[in-house]
């Protein structure tokens, strides 16, 4: 292979790598908008999700454990945010601010508890690709897409799977009718509440398999400022993907070799001159910018779910029939 | 409202912030004894690090000066309805800008021109990053939550930058610049002590912004847009002007955050100088605990850096690893919001 070219299927295939953690946290997250909840915690309990991952792994050697173990923890605090907002009627910006920090602290808190010490004290052996035979022989397609580690694979099943959900499924449809009109999905019966609690927990749930991927596919350790921003942006790939898995799917691979290029700058920038001059810092930024040009693109087209940050009161709601 | 049932609503209300704030203590109570430790000795030993002493009392109100910047940054946004939640990214952009601007003077300004000339520079630093999504919301209706959070991670890169290419330091050994020219520092209190003078800068700029909101009539168009965009705008008041300002207003405080920090603190520009979640985090949460005013986030913002300096004593002492800070904050957010809805159950209760 020719260097350039094998220099673009490591970078690329890294990103795909890399961009596998948001895959995690924006197939929750699309369910939970399309439904009118913006789990705004994401950031904070991926921390969470990969604390516990890494306690988990730590103490007992179970990776598959530790994914179910962070899942639970990003759950329950998804939930409790969802009801706070959805019961208790307050605010969800205020509630997911109050709730992200909280999440973000319990992680590190845990942290110091369980393995001690500001990053962990033992590196975990992180997941090995895993080459499908015959389609990693493609050239290009194969060593960047199908020489992953498994979950990179779950990860596509899964985008792929939610899409079939939220468009071919009623229970998709329900999703999307109570982020569209809650009013009228409770008079056709819909429970409102008990969709925006599953969808405000699979969201929950992805972020915690996000966070644990971050542990035992990326980097084999906690450290505390470990999620970088990744659970923001997120939440802007997912506008911009306009809630749709597939589009967020492509979009996750898209940030994750931004990432990837700007982690291969970094570490070459002496022997290589292809940036012109540019410093790497500056690559490291590229991510959040286009995280806020996506946005904007996202927002010119302004298809929001219309009952998005809206709490639906039920008995305001019925008593105006 | 009759001044029989005045009386009773502030002491329901007061009952109910009460219940609250003892319940949060409560749950951090749980978390202080799954460390294996007392909570008593554990909160004893809190103020015990922060306030027992002059050293340590410095030390809180060098912790507390940047953070009652930030905590009334987020409170004048939160009180016109901009939820700037990028006061760290502000501070970032205030503390590189000060440096930058204190380590490239060509004169030798004195110390009552070089002072505000970097206050300045600061808060138009500061004000120009939260101009940008204040401009992407008012422009194309894009949340301001996402795009400011996201603009907190940019300035971290920049200082980044600075401080490894062309500010290195001449020493060429620390991530840091060199130190800002004397006349460019702000003067300690008391000799020994690192605690400095912007304390009272930033106690003025709470005080100079309730007066502006409570005080003025441009104040009152700021807090009436707060209240209610609709209401304001069939007020007459220019809603999205005023929702700018806040913003523009919200940033540069934040960028004096900056300020106090180099200007102050460190007197050059480093890597990591503040914590693992900085000022601007808790400074939002500040501003909420004391509902968005002013003066309560001054207050609110000292008695954070209290559990933020005094965690580090609690660690040492009590054995429970500081970022509890971060989970107490949190809860006690929750409690206030939550001693609301508490407050609305009680009055149907009791018929307050």
């Amino acid at each position: 292979m020719v260097p350039i070219q094998e220099t673009i299927v490591n970078v690329v295939g890294r990103g795909v790598m890399l961009g596998t953690v948001l895959l995690f946290a924006a197939i929750g997250e699309c369910f939970a908008q399309r439904s009118g909840f913006m789990n705004l915690t994401m950031e904070g309990i991926m921390t969470l999700g990969a604390s516990l991952a890494y306690q988990t792994v730590f103490l007992t050697g179970n990776m598959g454990l530790s994914i179910f173990v962070a899942m639970a923890g990003c759950m329950l605090i998804s939930f409790i945010a969802v009801y706070l907002n959805q019961r208790l009627y307050l605010d969800q910006v205020v509630t997911g601010m109050a709730l992200y920090i909280f999440a973000f602290g319990l992680g590190v808190f845990i942290h110091r508890l369980v393995a001690g010490g500001v990053t962990g004290l033992k590196f975990i052996e992180v997941l090995k690709p895993v080459g499908i035979p015959l389609l990693s022989s493609i050239p290009v397609i194969g060593p960047i897409l199908f020489n992953q580690n498994i979950l990179v694979y779950v990860g596509i099943a899964a985008s792929v799977a939610a899409y079939f959900i939220m468009y071919r499924t009623h229970w998709g449809l329900t999703v999307r009718a109570v982020g569209e009109n809650p009013k009228a999905a409770d008079n056709a019966g819909i429970n409102v509440y008990m969709t925006r609690y599953i969808t405000a927990m699979l969201s929950g749930a992805g972020a915690g398999v996000a966070g644990a991927y971050l542990i035992v596919a990326v980097l084999g350790n906690f450290q505390e400022l470990i999620v970088s921003g990744r659970g923001w942006i997120t939440i802007a790939m997912v506008i911009f993907a306009q809630w749709n898995p597939i589009y967020a799917l492509i979009g996750s691979y898209f940030f994750g070799s931004m990432e990837s290029v700007a982690k291969y700058v970094e570490v070459t920038r002496r022997e290589i001159a292809i940036t012109g001059g540019i410093p790497y810092q500056f690559f490291w930024m590229v991510p959040y910018i286009a995280s806020i040009l996506a946005l904007v693109v996202a927002f010119k087209k302004a298809a929001l779910p219309s009952a998005l940050f809206k709490i639906y009161k039920r008995e305001e709601a019925i008593s105006e029939v | 409202m009759h001044m029989v049932s005045r009386y009773r609503y502030i002491f329901w209300r007061f009952f109910a912030v009460t219940i609250s704030l003892l319940i949060a203590l409560a749950i951090a109570s749980v978390f202080v004894i799954v460390a294996g430790s007392n909570p008593l000795l554990a909160f004893y030993s809190i103020f015990e690090g922060s306030l027992s002493n002059w050293e340590s009392f410095s030390e809180t109100l060098v912790k507390a000066t940047p953070l009652i910047f930030t905590s009334v940054a987020c409170a004048v946004a939160f009180k016109s309805n901009m939820f700037n939640i990028g006061a760290e990214g502000q501070m970032y952009i205030g503390q590189a800008v000060t440096a930058v601007a204190a380590l490239t003077m060509p004169i030798n300004l004195p110390s009552y021109l070089f002072i505000p000339y970097l206050m300045v520079v600061s808060f138009i630093g500061g004000a120009i990053w939260a101009a940008i999504p204040g401009y992407l919301k008012l422009r194309f209706g894009i949340s301001e939550v996402v795009t400011t959070m996201l603009m907190n991670y940019i300035p971290i890169y920049l200082v980044d930058y600075i401080v490894f290419g062309p500010f290195y330091e001449k020493a060429r050994r620390h991530p840091q610049t060199d130190p800002i020219p004397e006349a460019a520092r702000l003067l300690k209190i008391h000799h020994p002590y690192r605690a400095h003078i912007g304390i009272f800068i930033a106690i003025a700029v709470s005080v100079a912004v309730y007066v502006f909101l409570w005080k003025t009539s441009k104040g009152f168009e700021f807090r009436a847009t707060g209240a209610s965009t609709t209401g304001a705008r069939s007020m007459g008041i220019n809603v999205n002007r005023r929702l700018m300002q806040a913003m523009i207003i919200s940033g540069g405080i934040a960028g004096l955050a900056g300020f106090s920090i180099v200007s102050g603190t460190y007197h050059k520009l480093k890597l990591g100088t503040t914590g693992i979640l900085g000022h601007g985090f808790a400074g939002i949460l500040a501003a909420l605990v004391a509902n968005n005013h002013p003066l309560g986030a001054a207050a609110s913002g000292f008695i954070f850096s209290v559990l933020m300096v005094g965690s580090e004593t609690m660690q040492r002492a009590a054995g429970v690893p500081f970022p509890i800070v971060s989970i107490v904050e949190a809860l006690l957010v929750l409690a206030v919001l939550l001693s609301g809805r508490m407050f609305g159950f009680l009055s149907r209760k009791v018929r307050i």
